[in-house]
C-alpha cells in the first residue's frame, strides 16, 4: 500500500481513536475496561483491515484476540502476549500518523509491511521440515522446503517456505494432521507434502520474508503434483554459520523487531540432548549440544506437542547418535532457541512434530460433519 | 562485569511488572508499585541501562501525579524495553556463534599442525 493511497480523512481519527483507545486500556486495566474501549479496539481491527492496513489489522487481531480469552476465563490468554501486541498496535498507530503528516512514503511503506510477489512459472522443491501450530480455533502447518532446480529468479537449494491455515472448533476431537487430508481450493491434498517426493508447484507467487526465506503463495490457477521419489537429503545438510554472524551483524536495530527477526534454518550433523528440566510456566527444556554450539528446545505440555515431546525423550535415551538435526533456530532472552524439526535417517526425514498415524478419511469426513 | 543472566533477570521482572501494571491498570498502582518500579529503575541504572531506567522513572512521576501521561510513559518504557533485549540477545548470539567459529577454525589448525 502507497502513502499516496491513504484516505487521510477517514485514516487519521480511526489511528487517533486506537491510540486513545489503548492509552485508556492502560489506565484502567483490563479488568475494568470499559465496553467502549474493547469495542473501539474490534472497531479499529475491522476498519483497519477494510482500508489494507493488514499489519495494523493483524496486529489488533491479536489484541482482540486475547482481550476475548480474557473475559471468557480461557485458559489460553496470555498476558505477554497481549502486551506485547497492545504495545505494538499502539507503536503503529503512532508512527504511521507520524509518517502521514510528514509526508514521508518510505516510512510509511516500511511501516505497512506489504511484501512484494514476484511470480515464478515453476517450482521444483522437496520438504525438509514441517512447523505445526495449534490454537483452539485454527491449526496450521509450515512445510519448509528446499527447490530442487533452478525455477525462474529462484536457484537451486532456495529456501522456500508454503504454509496452511485450517479453521477449527473448539473441542474438535479430530488430530490437527487430519485436516492436512482435506482437498485444498486447487484440488490437491496437503498431506502430500509429507512425502519425500518431490513437489512440482506450479503458476505461484514467491516473496522475501524477514527471514531471508522466499514465501510461496498460491493463487487460483495453481497447481500442486508430486513428482519423483527424491533420496539425496545430504546435499542439504549444511548450514553457513559465518551468514548467519553476517545477518547479525547487518541488521538494523528497531522497535518493531521481532524475536524470530533473524530465524535460521539450521543443520546440526552431530547433537546430543543434555539433562533435560521443567519451566515454571509449564514445557521442557531440551539443552542440545551441538557440534557448534549449545541451544535449548522447550516442548510445551499440550497434547499437539506430545509427538515432538515423545521423539525427543526417544532421542536423549538413545545408545546411538540420530540422523542429522533440521530445525528452526532463533536468538530470544540471550539464548539460542531451537525448534527441532526434522531428523534425517539413513530412510529419510523424520518430521518430529507430525504424528505417524494413519487418519482414516472416512472417519474424518463423519467428524467434519459434510 | 556484569553477568548477562542478572540483565536477563532484570529485563524479564521489568516485563512482568509493565504486564501487572497493564492488566490491574496505572489508576489501581500505589506505593507497591512506586516501590517496586523505584528499584527496577535502580537496577537499570546499575547494568548501565540508563535510558530505560529514564524511562522507567517516567511512570513513577506519572503514578505519583496520576497523570493521564503514564500510560503513554508505560507503552515507551515498553518499547525501549523490547529494543534494549533485543540489542542484548544479539551481541550475546554473535558472540556464542562467533566463539563456535573460532573454536571450530582452532581445531582445523591444529589438525593441520599435526597437533591432533
Amino acid at each position: 500500500m502507497k502513502l499516496e493511497q491513504v484516505d487521510r480523512k477517514k485514516l487519521m481519527p480511526l489511528l487517533d481513536n486506537l491510540t486513545v483507545a489503548v492509552e485508556d486500556l492502560l489506565i484502567t486495566g483490563l479488568t475494568t475496561a470499559s465496553q467502549t474501549t474493547v469495542q473501539t479496539l474490534g472497531v479499529t481491527f475491522q476498519e483497519s483491515s477494510r482500508m489494507g492496513l493488514l499489519r495494523l489489522g493483524s496486529t489488533l487481531r491479536a489484541v482482540n484476540e486475547e482481550v476475548s480469552r480474557f473475559t471468557k476465563n480461557d485458559p489460553d490468554f496470555s498476558r505477554k502476549r497481549l502486551s506485547f501486541f497492545l504495545n505494538r498496535s499502539w507503536l503503529l498507530a503512532v508512527a504511521i500518523k507520524k509518517a502521514i503528516e510528514e509526508n514521508k512514503s518510505d516510512v510509511f511503506e516500511r511501516l505497512m509491511l506489504t511484501p512484494s510477489l514476484t511470480p515464478v512459472e515453476s517450482i521444483e522443491a522437496v520438504t525438509i521440515g514441517v512447523v505445526k501450530r495449534v490454537a483452539s480455533t485454527f491449526c496450521a502447518f509450515d512445510f519448509r522446503m528446499r527447490t530442487t532446480a533452478d525455477c525462474g529468479h529462484l536457484k537451486n537449494g532456495t529456501s522456500v517456505v508454503w504454509s496452511c491455515v485450517f479453521p477449527r472448533s473448539p473441542g474438535s476431537q479430530i488430530p490437527p494432521e487430519g485436516y492436512l487430508h482435506l482437498p485444498q481450493k486447487q484440488k490437491f491434498k496437503s498431506a502430500i507434502f509429507l512425502e519425500p517426493k518431490k513437489m512440482l508447484i506450479a503458476n505461484v507467487n514467491a516473496a522475501l520474508d524477514m527471514t531471508g526465506v522466499q514465501r510461496i503463495m498460491l493463487g487460483e490457477t495453481s497447481t500442486v503434483t508430486p513428482g519423483d521419489q527424491f533420496s539425496d537429503w545430504d546435499s542439504f545438510i549444511y548450514w553457513d554459520q559465518q551468514a548467519a554472524l553476517d545477518r547479525i551483524d547487518n541488521h538494523t536495530h528497531g522497535p518493531f523487531d521481532l524475536e524470530v527477526e533473524l530465524q535460521e534454518e539450521v543443520f546440526f550433523k552431530k547433537w546430543t540432548i543434555e539433562e533435560t528440566w521443567e519451566k515454571e510456566d509449564g514445557g521442557t527444556v531440551y539443552p542440545i549440544v551441538t557440534d557448534k554450539f549449545r541451544c535449548e528446545a522447550t516442548v510445551a505440555k499440550k497434547s499437539e506437542t506430545n509427538v515432538l515431546r515423545k521423539e525427543m525423550e526417544g532421542f536423549k535415551d538413545a545408545k546411538r547418535p540420530p540422523g542429522a538435526l533440521f530445525g528452526l533456530m532463533h536468538y530470544e532472552k540471550c539464548k539460542l532457541v531451537l525448534q527441532p524439526l526434522t531428523v534425517f535417517e539413513k530412510k529419510g526425514p523424520k518430521h518430529l512434530m507430525i504424528s505417524p498415524d494413519k487418519i482414516d478419511p472416512k472417519a474424518l469426513l463423519a467428524a467434519l460433519k459434510f | 562485569m556484569i553477568d548477562t543472566i542478572e540483565i536477563v533477570q532484570t529485563i524479564e521482572h521489568l516485563q512482568r511488572t509493565f504486564e501487572d501494571l497493564m492488566l490491574r491498570g496505572l489508576k489501581a498502582a500505589g506505593p507497591a508499585e512506586i516501590n517496586t518500579l523505584t528499584n527496577i529503575r535502580e537496577e537499570c541504572q546499575r547494568i548501565g541501562a540508563y535510558h530505560l531506567a529514564e524511562r522507567v522513572g517516567a511512570i513513577v512521576d506519572a503514578i505519583k501525579t496520576n497523570g493521564r501521561n503514564g500510560a503513554k510513559a508505560l507503552l515507551q518504557a515498553q518499547t525501549s524495553l523490547g529494543l534494549f533485549d533485543r540489542i542484548l540477545t544479539l551481541e550475546t548470539a554473535h558472540s556464542a556463534l562467533a566463539a563456535s567459529e573460532l573454536f571450530e577454525l582452532s581445531v582445523i589448525n591444529d589438525s593441520l599442525d599435526g597437533k591432533l
